[in-house]
C-alpha cells in the first residue's frame, strides 16, 4: 500500500499533534520540540510535492479519492496543481518559524502545539482539496482553530489582557463568513444537480466548468466576499485582526498573518473568481478599490501608529493590498507574480511579528518609548528592518519579484477584469512604498540615539531562537528571490490556464445572462457554436469601458 | 407480535420490576437499580437492533387493534430513542451530598425513566391518535415525576415554582393536544391512522360534493324557498354534512400539531423548556432527546407520512403555514439566549432546540416535496417533476432523521458530560466551573468538545452529515431557500458559543474548579459522554453508514404503513441503491498503476485530463 504526498501532508501534522497531544502538560519544551520536528516534516513532504510536480503533466497530480458521502456526491478528493505549489510552500514555511517564536515554553504548550499543528493540516486540505465541501469542511475546522488558539490564556488572573476579547472579536468576525462559506457550498452543489439532471457532485473542476445564472452568481459571488471580507482583510471590516495582533499568541498570529491571508486569497482565486466569474469580473473594480483603499488607509497608519501591535496588524493589511489587486485582476502574470509576493508577505511578516511580540513581552506598548533601542538590543531594529525590506520588495528578495511581476503583470493585462488596472496597480504599489516608508521611519527613530535610562533593563535583545528564525526567514526570502525560476516554471502553465478558463467562463456567463438555470460550460460551448472562442473580444464588446486594445500574449 | 414491540414490554416489566424491588429493598448499593435498567434499555436496544432493515418491515402493518404500528420508520426511531434512554439513565447523577450516607436513597427514578420511555416507544409506534396521547401523556408525567423524583426538588420555592410553570403550560399543552383529537374523530368518525390520508381526502371529497347544492342555492335559492322549502332545506343539510368535516378536521389537525410542538417545547412554550432545566440534568437529558425523537416520529408518521395532500401542506389552508416561521424565530431566539447563557445545561438544552428548530424545517420541507403535485413545473416535464419532488422529499426525510440520530448522540454526550462535573448538581454547573478542565480531566474535555461541536455540525462528526443533509434540502425547495441565510447565521451564533466553551476548557486558568459537596459521580456519565463522542467522530467519517440508516425509513415515509405502493417503491429504490453503493465500492477501489512499459502516447492537454478524470 501506498500513501500518496498529498495524504502524507494531511497526515503528519495531524499524527505529530496526537504525539503532542499525548505528552504530559508538565513537558512543554519537548512538546514544542515536537511541534517543530512534525513541521519540519510536513515542509519535507511539501517541498516534495512542489519539487515532484512536473509542469508538462497531468493538471492534477498525486491525486487521491476515497468517496465520503457518495449519496451526497461528496467524496475526500485531494490532489496537488499548479496553481496550489506558492500557497502550499508559504504553509510549509511559516508554521516551524511561527512555532519558535513567542515565549519560553511553559506548561500548558502540549494544546497550543496540537492546535497550530490542527491549524496547519487544515489549511493544506483547503489547498489540497478537489472537492468543494472538502475544501469548506478544512476551512471552518482551521477558522475553528484558529478561534480557539486566540483564546489562548486569554481568561482568568494570568491571563493576557485583553486576548479574551480579541479573540471573540475575531470568531464574531470570521464565524458569519465560515456559516457564508457552507452557503456557497450548498449554492454550487445544487446548481450542479440543476444543471446535470439531478446528480450531485462538489468536484471543484466539475463545479468551475458550470455557468451559473446571474442571480446567482451575484448572490454566491456576495457570500464568498463575505466569507473573505474578514481573513483576508478588506477593509472597513479589518478591525478583527488589530486586537488579534495586540495581544494574541505569538504563533497563532504570526501563521494567521503569513499563511492564513494567503490561504483566504488562495480561497478566492480558487472558488470565487472561476465559479462566479460574471459577478467576479464586475465586482473586480470595487473589490480592487477597497484594497486599494485599504492599502491608503494602512500606509497613513504606519506613519502615525506607535502601538508595535496595532503596527504589524496594519502592515499586514498594506501588504495585502497590491496581492488582492493582482488577485481580482484576473491576469495570469499577476497570478504568477503572486507565488513569490505571498512567500515574501510570509516570511516578512513573522520576522515583524517576532520582533513586535518580543516588544509586547518586555512590556513596550509605544515605539516612541524606545529611543535608542539599537543601541540596548541591536537584533530586535536590525531585523525589523529587514523584515520591512522583505516586506517592500528590496531587489534579491522575493518580495521584489513578486511586487514588480504583480504590478507589471496588471497594468499589461489585467483591463480585461479591471476599468482602471493602471491606477489600481500602481496606487496599490505606492501604499505599499508609502506605508514601509514609514514603518521604516518608525523603526529608525525608535532605534537611533543614545538609550533612555532604564531602557537596558527593560529591554532584553531577542534570544538565538527567535533571531534564527528571522536568519532563516531572511536567508529563505534572499533564496526565493534569486532563484525564482524552479516555482515559477511549475507554476506558469496552471495560472495561464486558470486565467483562460476565467475568461471563458465569463465569457460564457455574459452570453447565458438570459438563461434561468445553472447549465454546463459544455452545453453551452454547444449551443452557443464558437462564439466563446476568443473570449477577451467578447467580454470587451459586452463591457464597452474596458480598455480596447488586446491582452498582450 | 411480542417481537415487534418487545422493547415497550420490556421497558414496563422491568420498570414494575424495579419499582418492586425498591419497595422492598431494606439495603442495596448505590447504583444497583441504573445498573438494571441500564440491562432492560440494552435488552430493548439489542431487540431492536437486530430489526433495523428487516424486509419483513416494507410493507409496514397495524396490530393490535390498530393501536400499534410497526414499519422501517418505527423501528429506526425507536433504536434512536432506546439510545437516548439508555444515555439518560448512564448520566443520572447519585443523589444526596458526598457526606450523606448512600445506603437509602430514592429509587423511583430509574423506574419512572423506563416508563417515560415506555411512552415514547408508544408514541413512536402510535397507530391511532389516542395512543399518541397516551403515549405523550405517559413520557410527560414520567418525566415530571422523574424531576419531583430528585431529592431536593420541592424544597425551595423556586423549584416549587418552576415544576408548577413546566406543570401548567404542560396541561394546557396536553388539553390541546386531546380537543384535537377529538376534532378529528368528530371530523372522521376514527382516530385510527390506517388509512388516515384517504380519510382526511375524503372530508375534502364531501366539501368538493356540495358545490353543487352551494352553486343551485347561489343561482335559485329565492326561487326555491318560494317553490320548494323541503328542497331548500334539504340543500342547506346536504351543505353542513358537507362542510362539517372539513370544518373540524381543520382545526383539529393544526391542535393537534400545535399541542406536539407545545410538547416539544418550541416558541412560545420554549420558556416551559427553559425551567425545565430547573429540573435534574437527566430530566433536561429525556426532554432534548428522547421525547423530540418521539414526537418527531409522530409528526413524520401523522403530518408528514399521512397528511402530505397538497392543499393540506400548503399555505393557506396547510399546517406547514406557519411552521418555518416559528421554527426559526426559536432557532434564532434559542442561538441567541445561549450566546448569553452561562450554565451549562441551558446552554446545551438551548443548542438542542437550535437543532429541533432545524428538524422541524426539514419536516416541513419532506412534506412541501412530497405535496407537490408538479404543477407549475417550468423547465421539465410535470411527471419527472413528480418525480424528482418525490425524491426530494425522501432525501429531506431521510436529512431528519440523520439530523435527529446526530442530535440525540450529541445532545446525550453533551449532558453526560455535564452529569460527569464533581461539585455541584447538574443545572447549577457553569462555565467558570469547566475553566481549564481540560487540564484536569482531559478525557472528559475532549468528549465535551467533540460533543458540542458536532451539535453545532462542524465536520467531519455526525452533525455535519445531519446539517449538510438539511440544507440541501433547504436549497431544494425554492419556498424555503431564504432561509438558509437565517440557518447559516444560527450556526454560526451556536458556533460561537460551543467555542467560547472549548476555549474556556483548553486554555482557561485552573481556577474554582468543581466545588461544592456532591458525591462523586459514578464513571457511567464520563463513560457515557466518552461514547458518544466516539460515535459522533465514526458516524461523521462514515458519514455514509448514518445516511443508509436513513434512507430505508426515508423511502417508506411517504406511504402509509399497508400501501402496496411501498413495495413497489422500495424495489426500485433498492435497485438505485444497489447502484449508488456499487459505485461507492467502485470508487473506494485504489486506481490501478499505470503500466511503466507502456508505449509513449501523444500527451493530452492538462484540461482534457481534467475532464477525463472527473467524467470518470
Amino acid at each position: 500500500m501506498t500513501i500518496e504526498l498529498t495524504t502524507l501532508a494531511v497526515l503528519v501534522p495531524l499524527a505529530t499533534a496526537l504525539v503532542v497531544g499525548a505528552l504530559p502538560r508538565s513537558e512543554p519544551a519537548l512538546a514544542r520540540a515536537l511541534g517543530l520536528l512534525g513541521a519540519l516534516l510536513e515542509l519535507a513532504v511539501i517541498a516534495a510535492l512542489v519539487i515532484g510536480f512536473d509542469p508538462s503533466g497531468p493538471a492534477v497530480q498525486h491525486a487521491v479519492s476515497s468517496p465520503w458521502l457518495p449519496s451526497y456526491g461528496v467524496a475526500w478528493s485531494l490532489g496537488v496543481d499548479g496553481q496550489a505549489l506558492a500557497t502550499l510552500l508559504v504553509v510549509g514555511l511559516v508554521f516551524p518559524l511561527a512555532l519558535v517564536i513567542g515565549g519560553k515554553p511553559r506548561p500548558g504548550e502540549p494544546p497550543l502545539v496540537v492546535g497550530m499543528l490542527g491549524l496547519q493540516a487544515a489549511w493544506v486540505v483547503v489547498i489540497l482539496a478537489r472537492d468543494l465541501v472538502t475544501l469548506a469542511a478544512a476551512w471552518e475546522l482551521a477558522t475553528v482553530a484558529a478561534v480557539i488558539l486566540l483564546g489562548e490564556r486569554g481568561d482568568g488572573k494570568m491571563g493576557v489582557p485583553g486576548r479574551t476579547f480579541a479573540a471573540r472579536r475575531y470568531a464574531a468576525h470570521v464565524l458569519p463568513g465560515a456559516a457564508a462559506l457552507v452557503g456557497v457550498v450548498i449554492l454550487l452543489g445544487a446548481a450542479h444537480a440543476h444543471a446535470t439532471g439531478g446528480v450531485w457532485s462538489w468536484d471543484i473542476d466539475a463545479l468551475a466548468r458550470l455557468t451559473l445564472p446571474p442571480a446567482t452568481q451575484y448572490f454566491g459571488f456576495a457570500l464568498i466576499v463575505i466569507v473573505l471580507a474578514t481573513t483576508l482583510p478588506l477593509v472597513p471590516v479589518h478591525s478583527g485582526l488589530v486586537p488579534i495582533c495586540v495581544s494574541g499568541p505569538t504563533p497563532v498570529v504570526a501563521a494567521l498573518l503569513g499563511a492564513g491571508m494567503p490561504v483566504s486569497l488562495y480561497l478566492l482565486m480558487r472558488v470565487g473568481l472561476p465559479m462566479f466569474p460574471l459577478a467576479a469580473g464586475e465586482w473586480a473594480d470595487p473589490l480592487a478599490a477597497l484594497a486599494v483603499v485599504g492599502g491608503i488607509y494602512a500606509a497613513l497608519v504606519c506613519w502615525a501608529e506607535r502601538q508595535p501591535g496595532r503596527l504589524l496588524a496594519h502592515v499586514a493589511l498594506l501588504h495585502f493590498s497590491l496581492a488582492i489587486v493582482g488577485a481580482v485582476s484576473g491576469s495570469a502574470g499577476a497570478w504568477l507574480g503572486l507565488g513569490p509576493y505571498l512567500i515574501a508577505h510570509g516570511l516578512g511578516l513573522t520576522m515583524l511579528t517576532t520582533v513586535c511580540h518580543a516588544l509586547r513581552r518586555d512590556g513596550v506598548d509605544n515605539l516612541g518609548e524606545l529611543a535608542g533601542w539599537a543601541a540596548v538590543a541591536p537584533r530586535g531594529p536590525t531585523l525589523a528592518l529587514l523584515g520591512t525590506l522583505v516586506l517592500v520588495g528590496v531587489p534579491g528578495t522575493a518580495g521584489f519579484l513578486g511586487e514588480l511581476g504583480v504590478v507589471i503583470a496588471v497594468i499589461r493585462e489585467g483591463d480585461v477584469e479591471l476599468l482602471r488596472p493602471a491606477t489600481w496597480a500602481l496606487l496599490a504599489a505606492a501604499s505599499v512604498g508609502l506605508g514601509s516608508l514609514g514603518l521604516l521611519r518608525s523603526l529608525w527613530h525608535a532605534g537611533r540615539g543614545s538609550p533612555r535610562l532604564g531602557l537596558a533593563e527593560r529591554i532584553r535583545e531577542l534570544d538565538l531562537r527567535e533571531t534564527s528564525v528571522c536568519v532563516a526567514a531572511i536567508v529563505l526570502a534572499v533564496v526565493f528571490g534569486v532563484a525564482p525560476g524552479w516555482l515559477l516554471t511549475r507554476t506558469e502553465p496552471a495560472q495561464r490556464a486558470a486565467v483562460e478558463h476565467l475568461h471563458h467562463a465569463r465569457c460564457l456567463a455574459i452570453e447565458a445572462r438570459g438563461s434561468v438555470r445553472p447549465r454546463t460550460q459544455a452545453e453551452l460551448d454547444e449551443t452557443l457554436g464558437g462564439v466563446c472562442s476568443e473570449p477577451i473580444g467578447r467580454i470587451r464588446a459586452r463591457y464597452p469601458g474596458l480598455a480596447p486594445q488586446e491582452v498582450a500574449p | 407480535m411480542i417481537v415487534e414491540f418487545a422493547p415497550i414490554w420490556i421497558l414496563i416489566i422491568a420498570a414494575v420490576a424495579l419499582m418492586l424491588a425498591d419497595a422492598f429493598a431494606q439495603r442495596r448499593e448505590p447504583g444497583f437499580l441504573r445498573g438494571v435498567a441500564l440491562l432492560a434499555v440494552g435488552l430493548a436496544f439489542a431487540v431492536t437492533w437486530v430489526r433495523v432493515g428487516d424486509p419483513i418491515y416494507d410493507l409496514g402493518r397495524f396490530a393490535l387493534s390498530n393501536a400499534l404500528v410497526v414499519d422501517h420508520t418505527s423501528v429506526a426511531c425507536e433504536l434512536l430513542a432506546l439510545f437516548a434512554l439508555g444515555g439518560v439513565v448512564a448520566l443520572a447523577r447519585e443523589h444526596g451530598s458526598g457526606r450523606v450516607s448512600a445506603r437509602r436513597v430514592f429509587g423511583e427514578r430509574e423506574p419512572l425513566l423506563l416508563l417515560a420511555g415506555a411512552g415514547a416507544l408508544f408514541c413512536i409506534h402510535a397507530g391511532d391518535l389516542v395512543v399518541v396521547w397516551l403515549g405523550v401523556e405517559l413520557l410527560s408525567i414520567a418525566a415530571l415525576l422523574t424531576a419531583l423524583a430528585s431529592g431536593a426538588a420541592l424544597a425551595n420555592s423556586g423549584k416549587r415554582a418552576a415544576m408548577l410553570i413546566q406543570l401548567i403550560p404542560g396541561a394546557i399543552g396536553s388539553c390541546v393536544l386531546l380537543l384535537g383529537v377529538a376534532l378529528i374523530y368528530a371530523a372522521l368518525g376514527t382516530t385510527s391512522l390506517e388509512g388516515f390520508g384517504r380519510a382526511a381526502t375524503e372530508t375534502f371529497t364531501l366539501w368538493g360534493g356540495i358545490q353543487r347544492w352551494v352553486s343551485l342555492l347561489d343561482q335559485h335559492g329565492a326561487e326555491l324557498a318560494a317553490q320548494d322549502p323541503a328542497m331548500l332545506g334539504q340543500a342547506r343539510s346536504e351543505i353542513v354534512r358537507g362542510v362539517a368535516p372539513a370544518a373540524l378536521f381543520l382545526p383539529g389537525a393544526l391542535l393537534l400539531l400545535t399541542g406536539l410542538l407545545a410538547k416539544l417545547g418550541v416558541l412560545p412554550f420554549a420558556r416551559r423548556r427553559e425551567l425545565i432545566e430547573e429540573a435534574p440534568l437527566h430530566v433536561s437529558a429525556l426532554w432534548s432527546t428522547v421525547a423530540v425523537v418521539a414526537i418527531t416520529a409522530v409528526i413524520l408518521r401523522v403530518f408528514v407520512g399521512a397528511l402530505h395532500i397538497p392543499r393540506l401542506v400548503n399555505e393557506p389552508y396547510g399546517w406547514t403555514g406557519a411552521l418555518p416561521t416559528v421554527a426559526l424565530i426559536t432557532g434564532v431566539w434559542a442561538a441567541i439566549a445561549a450566546a448569553r447563557q452561562r450554565r451549562l445545561s441551558r446552554v446545551v438544552a438551548l443548542l438542542a432546540l437550535v437543532q429541533l428548530s432545524l428538524i422541524l424545517l426539514g419536516i416541513v420541507a419532506a412534506a412541501g416535496f412530497l405535496g407537490h403535485i408538479g404543477a407549475g413545473a417550468r423547465t421539465i416535464a410535470t411527471e419527472h417533476e413528480i418525480l424528482w419532488s418525490r425524491l426530494s422529499g425522501e432525501q429531506a426525510y431521510a436529512a431528519v432523521l440523520v439530523l435527529l440520530v446526530a442530535h440525540v448522540i450529541a445532545a446525550v454526550g453533551c449532558f453526560a458530560a455535564i452529569g460527569a462535573s464533581r461539585g455541584f448538581r447538574g443545572p447549577e454547573v457553569r462555565l467558570q466551573h469547566w475553566t481549564g478542565m481540560a487540564a484536569r480531566r482531559p478525557g472528559l474535555a475532549l468528549a465535551f468538545a467533540i460533543c458540542l461541536l458536532s451539535l453545532v455540525g462542524l465536520p467531519p462528526l455526525a452533525g455535519f452529515v445531519g446539517k449538510l443533509g438539511l440544507l440541501r434540502t433547504l436549497v431544494e425547495h425554492s419556498a424555503m431557500r431564504w432561509m438558509l441565510v437565517v440557518v447559516l447565521a444560527e450556526l454560526a451564533i451556536c458556533a460561537w458559543v460551543a467555542l467560547r466553551i472549548i476555549v474556556a476548557m483548553y486554555f482557561g486558568d485552573d481556577p474554582v474548579s468543581e466545588p461544592g459537596t456532591r458525591r462523586e459521580p459514578s464513571p457511567w456519565p464520563a463513560r457515557t459522554a466518552a461514547f458518544a463522542a466516539l460515535l459522533s467522530v465514526l458516524l461523521g467519517l462514515g458519514g455514509q453508514r448514518l445516511l443508509e440508516f436513513g434512507r430505508l425509513p426515508a423511502a417508506g415515509g411517504a406511504f402509509e404503513p399497508g400501501d402496496r405502493n411501498r413495495i413497489e417503491w422500495l424495489e426500485q429504490r433498492r435497485a438505485s441503491w444497489a447502484l449508488e453503493d456499487a459505485r461507492f465500492v467502485i470508487e473506494a477501489e485504489p486506481e490501478p498503476e499505470p503500466e511503466p512499459e507502456a508505449e509513449p502516447e501523444p500527451e493530452p492537454e492538462p484540461e482534457q485530463l481534467r475532464s477525463v478524470d472527473s467524467e470518470g
